[in-house]
Formats: C-alpha cells, sequence, structure tokens
C-alpha cells in the first residue's frame, strides 16, 4: 500500500515539473515576441518622426518667398522620400509576421492551460485511485481536437520567399 | 485632399505598422481597437473613404462591425476591406453576404496593401 501511494506521489511530482518546463517556454517565448513588438514599434515612432518632418518642410515652400534651389532640393527630398517609404512599407510588413506568431503562442497556451487542468485532475485520480480515469485519454483528445480545429482557421504565418512571391492570391476582390 | 481610411485592430501592433504603411503613402488615417469604437466614431461623424477591419476582435467583431456599418445609410457604399488571419470560408461568404468589398490576409506588405487600396479607392 505505502508503496503504491509513493508511486502516485512520484507520478504527480513528475506531472507537476513537466507542467513548469511548459509553462517557462511559452513565457520565454511571449518575451522574445513582445521585445520584437516593442522594438517596431519604436521603429514606426521614428518614421511618424520622419514623416511630420517633410511635412514641415512641405509647409514651409507653400509659403510665397520660398526659393526655387529650396524647390528643387524640396522635390529630390520627395522622390527619395518615396523610395524610403516603399521600402519602409515592406519592413512593417514583416513585422506584422510577429503578430502573428503572437497569436498562434496564445492558442498554444490556451491549450496548454486546459491540459493542465486536465494532468492535474490525473495526478489527484492517481493519488486517489479514481474509476474516472478512463475518461481522460478521451477528454485529452477533445482538447487537442479542439486546438487543432482552431488552428486550422488561421492562415499559416510561415513567412517565406514562395509566400511573398504569391501575395496577391491572398486577396479576394468581392 | 487626402482621402482617410479607418483602420480597425484589437492588435496595437497591427493598427500602428498599416497606419504608418497608409500615412507613408498619403493617406490620412483613423483608428479603433473594437467594432464598438469604429462603430461610435462613424455615427459620431467620422467619413472615412474606406474601412479596413480584422475580424476577430473584443466587444464587437469586425463581422457585426460590417454588418453595423451597412444599416447607416451614408456607409452603404464605402468599401470596407477584411484584414485577418482568418482562413474559413463560411467566414469569408458571410463577410461578403454583409457587405464587405475585399478580404486579404494578413500579413500584408506595404506594396501589396497599396495596390489593394488602389483598387478599392479607384483614382485615389
Amino acid at each position: 500500500m505505502s508503496m503504491e501511494i509513493n508511486v502516485s506521489e512520484q507520478t504527480a511530482l513528475l506531472i507537476g515539473s513537466h507542467l513548469q518546463i511548459d509553462a517557462a517556454i511559452v513565457r520565454q517565448l511571449k518575451e522574445v515576441v513582445g521585445n520584437t513588438e516593442h522594438a517596431a514599434m519604436q521603429l514606426m515612432n521614428e518614421c511618424q518622426k520622419l514623416s511630420d518632418a517633410a511635412n514641415l518642410i512641405e509647409a514651409m515652400l507653400n509659403q510665397p518667398e520660398s526659393s526655387e534651389e529650396l524647390r528643387t532640393y524640396h522635390q529630390l527630398i520627395l522622390e527619395r522620400n518615396h523610395h524610403l517609404a516603399s521600402g519602409i512599407g515592406e519592413i512593417i510588413g514583416h513585422i506584422q509576421f510577429q503578430d502573428g506568431v503572437r497569436q498562434r503562442i496564445e492558442r498554444i497556451e490556451t491549450a496548454i492551460a486546459k491540459r493542465n487542468v486536465l494532468f492535474l485532475v490525473f495526478a489527484q485520480s492517481v493519488v486517489d485511485s479514481d474509476q474516472g480515469l478512463l475518461e481522460l485519454p478521451l477528454q485529452m483528445r477533445e482538447i487537442l481536437d479542439e486546438y487543432l480545429a482552431i488552428e486550422q482557421r488561421h492562415a499559416s504565418v510561415a513567412h517565406d520567399q514562395e509566400q511573398e512571391d504569391a501575395s496577391m492570391s491572398k486577396f479576394e476582390f468581392f | 485632399m487626402a482621402l482617410t481610411i479607418l483602420v480597425v485592430d484589437d492588435s496595437a501592433l497591427i493598427v500602428r505598422s498599416v497606419t504608418t504603411i497608409l500615412e507613408l503613402n498619403g493617406y490620412k488615417t483613423e483608428s479603433a481597437d473594437d467594432g464598438e469604437t469604429a462603430l461610435a466614431k462613424l455615427k459620431a461623424g467620422l467619413k472615412p473613404n474606406l474601412m479596413i477591419t480584422d475580424i476577430n476582435m473584443p466587444i464587437m467583431n469586425g463581422v457585426e462591425l460590417i454588418k453595423q456599418t451597412r444599416m447607416l445609410p451614408a456607409f452603404r457604399f464605402m468599401p470596407i476591406l477584411v484584414m485577418t488571419t482568418e482562413s474559413q470560408q463560411t467566414l469569408r461568404d458571410e463577410a461578403k453576404a454583409l457587405g464587405a468589398t475585399g478580404w486579404v490576409v494578413k500579413p500584408v506588405g506595404g506594396e501589396l496593401l497599396i495596390t489593394i487600396i488602389k483598387k478599392l479607392l479607384p483614382g485615389a
């Protein structure tokens, strides 16, 4: 009897440490994505300042006393800004990929949380020698199926050249 | 006169990235982080030339926002672009039936987004 209890306690401890490792991995992943999002926000703040500066120059040029040299210089800046805007726009598109990753991590986290509850019930059932244990595999299957169904509804967040090339196929005009 | 685009998404990162792309290309932008806030802005007098909306949002989702927007006479013909990670065909069909103008899957690069907007707003 004491040996059975010992095995049950060991099982419960093993499940507990497994859950802690999962939680740590998800936490770290969220931190990485969070840091990238912070960097992306900073980049976009800088873009906003550049855009504001360009608008200010434009407003100055609209004054009647602006010289021809200044107007030529402004035209040059406008052309370069257009090129820069195009490049920045593509970088920002890549940044959106991070948001897709964040959403996927949240979906995984939800599934893990549900599974953790089930594992804890399992551990308690082992300790209590509960006959309801037979239903646990089915419940585990339900959690997995639910996660897979939600995941399937979302587009892949893969971000490779092939996807870039097929970009217009992502758009449907009704 | 710059055209105004209303961007509706609960992700601050998406709102910021899309509005930055739009502003760099000469558009004026407004934003809301859920359908209810967007609808309130429209009812309060905001007159965007185009609305870009996500589907999965708290309080009021994108499908309900499209439905409610189309009930407002002033916005019966405003183009509405759905921008989402959702790929479910039934949701697409529902959005289309309710009056969405187009559907694009995130993430969307700057060049593609501007190309789409020019299709939705000819002459912009």
